[in-house]
């Protein structure tokens, strides 16, 4: 059961769209997906409670730091994903603490990129931590470009720059970005999926676009998880 | 031969893979299963500190209690447990206005013991 993070303190880096696009993709595509939102905004459980989806995904609400670790033993699911609120919070650094993987998606802004570099060093620093414990413990980390130009359209100099220092930092990256889409904040307004916008004929920009766009992020991101067989850590329920 | 260059068409007919149902398949690789994870949220949390991740939740206060005398010879449980449920104890408690030992009785008398 793979637990990914989405952190960055920095709001409106695109941690709460990331999450319910991954998260609505790996369901529709047969899996069993928690999603744990400790943002106080609520935005996934408002998303799911507020909507007439039919997705299979299951949110959980109301996380804080006090109920993380309950939450997080009761699950039986094959991925979590827990969508953090944008601070530097205790609630954070355990969720991290507890992942599997953290995603720490980013705007090409001078803003996000400071607010992210405290967000890695926060995940090296807690790999340390549980290292103590499980020496062979890691937390993988990669960087999320997100709001990006749609393929094709002009990039901006300031995304290239910040390109070129992820690169010359040697800071893992998601190859794939998610590109600034009207069907992302559609699938908010409508509380729908992707898919369910589609099947609906709303019309909200390039809806085959933007699903090829998580298809080819989901890719990517299942490459990195290791799916993990029942051990000391984890047990069949 | 086709083409300026001569390269071969592909008139094999070879299927392309459907990407979408290979990480359909993928995805199967994945167990359900639970997770227990013993942290020590101390080291954890003095870790976080130091990048200036502090707590933004109100945290239980443990107001003083009043001692109430009783006639029996008293005994001391020290009860170590996990973050959440000491908080639900404490809240319990406070909630309605019940020393600790007094909220331990009544749960104990709830279930017969």
């Amino acid at each position: 059961m793979p637990i990914i993070a989405m952190s960055n303190p920095k709001g409106g880096a695109g941690k709460s769209t990331t999450a319910l696009l991954l998260a609505t993709y790996l369901a529709e595509r047969g899996a069993k997906v928690c999603v744990l939102d400790a943002d106080p905004n609520q935005p996934i459980l408002d998303w799911k409670e507020n909507g007439n989806t039919a997705s299979t995904l299951e949110v959980i609400g109301g996380i804080k730091e006090s109920n993380l670790m309950e939450h997080v033993e009761r699950l039986n699911h094959q991925f979590v994903i827990i969508d953090l609120e944008g601070t530097a919070s205790l609630l954070v650094s355990r969720a991290i603490a507890l992942s599997d993987f953290v995603i720490v998606p980013l705007q090409a802004s001078a803003v996000d990129v400071r607010q992210a570099g405290k967000a890695i060093r926060t995940i090296r620093d807690e790999e340390k931590v549980v290292q103590r414990y499980d020496a062979k413990r890691r937390i993988p980390y990669k960087i999320l470009l997100t709001r990006t130009p749609a393929p094709g359209a002009p990039v901006s100099s300031v995304q290239r720059q910040l390109e070129a220092e992820i690169t010359a930092t040697n800071i893992p990256r998601f190859r794939t970005t998610i590109a600034d889409r009207l069907a992302y904040k559609a699938v908010f307004v409508e509380r729908l999926t992707l898919t369910e916008l589609k099947d609906r004929a709303i019309k909200v920009g390039n809806l085959d676009a933007a699903y090829q766009n998580i298809h080819d992020f989901a890719t990517e991101l299942v490459e990195e998880l290791q799916p993990t067989t029942p051990t000391e850590e984890h047990r069949e329920r | 031969m086709n083409g300026k260059f001569g390269l071969p068409p592909d008139d094999q007919g070879t299927p392309q893979p459907d990407p979408q149902a290979a990480l359909t398949q993928r995805l199967t690789a994945f167990p359900s299963a639970t997770r227990t994870a013993p942290l020590a949220l101390r080291e954890v949390d003095a870790a976080a500190a130091a990048h200036g991740f502090v707590s933004r939740e109100q945290t239980v206060n443990r107001p003083r209690r009043r001692r109430i005398a009783v006639a029996e010879p008293t005994r001391h449980l020290a009860i170590r447990l996990p973050e959440s449920q000491y908080n639900r104890f404490v809240l319990y408690a406070d909630r309605l206005k019940l020393t600790y030992h007094d909220a331990l009785r009544q749960l104990l008398d709830q279930v017969g013991v």
